[in-house]
């Protein structure tokens, strides 16, 4: 595999043409599709209303898409945009593949910040702001310690990060011990396994502005990602401010996922699946990496999510399918591509 | 004649003797025959107890049981109830000490509020071994399920009723409710409630036995609403088997079994119950499904037929001593043209037997969540105002 076609231009705006048309299509098959029998024809008919084209829809259908299906999908397209960008720049950053928000502690310490507001029977709103409080403080935590044993370690970041997870990841299993089995047990694991079902416009509007500003910081610094994943000491050589920029980029991907984690629990794998096959498809360089990141992520997540809540009459645990999915698709992919769009070196 | 008074004559040894047989066989019928008839009261003569629990194994008792532990937490207030008071209670689960604080077994029982209930792991089923070692039971009443509940507790020497977890049926109740009777001697007092049971069960079976599909309401009964997710009760719990005693339909019955199952705002839709039971271990109430824009559609909502369930000496949703009223309150709700009992009156009546509490309207009305309920359709029937 080492001839190298130079990238032909044709080829790059089919990808990108593809994604564009791709993305909102699955927006509007998904919002067609669930437990209640619509189509797309009354999606279309119901959207096109609300614009203020066309006769009043059905009032049951405007019921079913507007608080049902589209709060959720909404959220949805957020957060799956929004771990995924945050993995690509967490990979790029820390220069490690297998590194995703769940590196640097932010999911386990968000998860236990909630548990703990639920385990204190306080209201949702607190569930949210404890779940963002602890998951930011868990991760500059993890950046302190790291940056205690010494100025250069990449190693210790991600030691400390999967120390501090752990040890918060046992703190919240405390927690489901101790709670009373009949009235606080079923929350916590259900708040824990990550659903959207419970999602309203007015939690969509507690978190579009973090996962959105998270999202924008990290675009404002593709290009500084790819000195970044070069490696430490060319970038300083280049005249970048490596810890600064570091930290930075850490702090936008903690927002964006503390955020998620307040709204819907803790979802794993996206941040770590959608980066790879966005590498694949559109290489190494952040500029082009991070967008198609966000793009891949938001149609992964609400095909996943159209599957989690239209399969059974059980709401299926959204954490667990993207698992599920996530895993095979995954493991094809890495077979066919050898890992291509990591070769930067 | 005079050899008749003659105490040394034979005739007169023979007719002693006579006698003396007479009555030693007329003592050795009467005793076997007290034997046959009135086994009971020779065992409460020093004879050894034998409870057979839900696990069909015979546990014997050499003295009555004095030292109760319950771990199972409906059985804490159980045991207070078919034992009239908290004295041989020694230990129960958390989560049970706190349905007393919260509910009205505080007024009934104030004595039971310094139990111990620091006998389980936590919140969980798992016992707490030295803390129980310390209370010296003479029985401990557990869960069957998983057995190492049990068998952690039988190879430390202690005594264990196994009761079938969350009885989803009237039968599995009435046994486990059976079995604790017995194991306090009050097999009367067990009886009594059974009958209580039994009329109840008919006069609202033989009514809705025969209502077709078509008339009866599609109900659903929910876990939780609110943090915890949507979460209906599906087939084999015993909320859908009062759901369908009371004449109603459970939609969620033909999707899934038991309660742990989370569905989306959209599947409600779908399903479009008429009647909606909002359960009372949770925190959620009416308003939730009242005031949720997106469930603006279902029946239920558009009827006002949205009803949090009630709690007295116990929450009315899962089986309990109370469960007839239950019934009760659910078929009046469910088919409100067959069915019109005095509930009030039925409740204070119930009370009486159960706890000798003389309730005061205040209280029916807390037990009857006259404060979530009130506002909605029949809901005026138990107000006693009507």
């Amino acid at each position: 595999m080492a001839k190298r076609n130079p990238p032909l231009l044709t080829a790059s705006g089919a990808k990108w043409a593809l994604l564009a048309v791709l993305a909102p299509v699955t927006m509007l098959a998904c919002l067609g599709m669930g437990r209640v029998d619509l189509g797309v024809g009354a999606v279309v008919k119901v959207l096109l209303s609300a614009a203020g084209w066309g006769a009043n829809p059905d009032s049951f259908h405007y019921t079913v898409v507007f608080n049902a299906r589209l709060p959720r999908s909404i959220l949805a397209v957020l957060a799956g945009s929004g771990l995924s960008a945050a993995g690509s720049a967490l990979q790029g950053c820390l220069r490690n593949p297998l590194v995703g928000p769940q590196t640097v502690g932010v999911l386990a310490g968000a998860g236990f910040g909630g548990s703990l507001m639920i385990f204190f029977t306080l209201h949702s709103f607190w569930v949210m702001a404890g779940a963002f409080g602890a998951g930011l403080s868990t991760t500059f935590f993890v950046v302190w310690l790291a940056r205690k044993s010494g100025p250069s370690s990449v190693l210790m970041l991600v030691l400390s990060g999967i120390v501090v997870g752990t040890f918060f990841a046992a703190l919240t299993t405390i927690l489901q011990y101790l709670a009373d089995p009949e009235t606080q047990l079923p929350q916590l694991v259900f708040w824990l396994m990550g659903s959207f079902s419970a999602v309203t416009f007015s939690k969509v509007g507690w978190v579009v502005l973090p996962i959105l500003a998270g999202m924008i910081v990290l675009f404002a610094f593709a290009f500084r990602l790819n000195v970044l994943s070069c490696g430490e000491e060319e970038a300083m050589a280049l005249g970048v401010p490596v810890y600064r920029d570091r930290a930075i980029i850490i702090a936008a991907v903690t927002v964006i996922c503390a955020a998620v984690v307040s709204v819907a629990g803790i979802i794993g794998w996206v941040g770590l699946v959608t980066p790879h096959i966005a590498r694949m498809l559109f290489g190494p360089d952040h500029r082009r990496l991070l967008p198609a990141s966000a793009l891949i992520g938001a149609i992964f997540m609400v095909m996943i999510d159209t599957l989690c809540r239209s399969i059974t009459a059980a709401e299926l645990p959204v954490g667990a399918i993207t698992a599920i999915v996530g895993g095979p698709v995954f493991i094809s992919l890495l077979r066919r591509s050898h890992a291509k769009g990591w070769r930067v070196d | 004649m005079s050899a008749c008074f003659n105490p040394f004559s034979p005739l007169r040894r023979f007719l002693v003797f006579q006698a003396q047989l007479r009555l030693g066989v007329a003592a050795v019928v009467l005793v076997l025959a007290a034997l046959v008839v009135f086994p009971a009261s020779v065992g409460a003569a020093g004879e050894p107890l034998v409870v057979e629990d839900q696990r069909g194994k015979k546990i014997e008792f050499n003295a009555p049981v004095e030292r109760i532990i319950t771990i199972p937490m409906p059985m804490a207030s159980v045991v207070m109830t078919l034992d009239g008071g908290s004295k041989r209670l020694v230990g129960m689960h958390p989560s049970s000490l706190k349905s007393i604080e919260e509910g009205l077994l505080k007024r009934i029982f104030p004595e039971s509020l310094s139990i111990r209930a620091d006998v389980t792991r936590g919140g969980t089923f798992t016992p707490n071994l030295e803390s129980i070692l310390e209370l010296h039971p003479d029985v401990v009443i557990q869960w069957t399920q998983p057995a190492d509940l049990i068998e952690s507790l039988e190879s430390a020497g202690i005594k264990v009723v196994g009761l079938i977890n969350s009885p989803k049926t009237q039968a599995i109740n009435e046994k486990n409710l059976a079995i604790v009777g017995e194991l306090l001697g009050r097999r009367e007092r067990t009886g009594a409630l059974m009958d209580r049971f039994h009329s109840v069960m008919d006069r609202i079976e033989s009514v809705t036995a025969a209502i077709p599909a078509k008339e009866r309401p599609r109900t659903l009964y929910f876990r939780s609403v609110r943090d915890g997710g949507m979460r209906p009760a599906g087939r084999k719990v015993y909320q859908d088997f009062w759901m369908t005693l009371a004449g109603g339909q459970n939609v969620a019955g033909g999707s899934f079994e038991g309660l742990e199952t989370a569905v989306n705002v959209e599947q409600i839709l779908a399903w479009n119950p008429e009647i909606i039971f909002v359960g009372a271990f949770d925190n959620g109430t009416p308003a939730d499904f009242m005031d949720n824009p997106a469930l603006a559609e279902i029946e239920a909502v558009r009827n006002r037929r949205v009803y949090k369930l009630p709690h007295g000496g116990y929450r009315w949703d899962p089986g309990s001593h109370e469960s007839f009223l239950t019934w009760m309150w659910a078929a009046m709700l469910t088919q409100p043209n067959r069915f019109d009992f005095n509930l009030r009156e039925a409740i204070i009546d119930a009370y009486r037997f159960l706890y000798n509490y003389n309730l005061s309207e205040t209280e029916i009305d807390e037990i009857l969540q006259m404060k979530d309920n009130g506002s909605m359709a029949e809901y005026d029937r138990f107000t006693g105002k009507r």
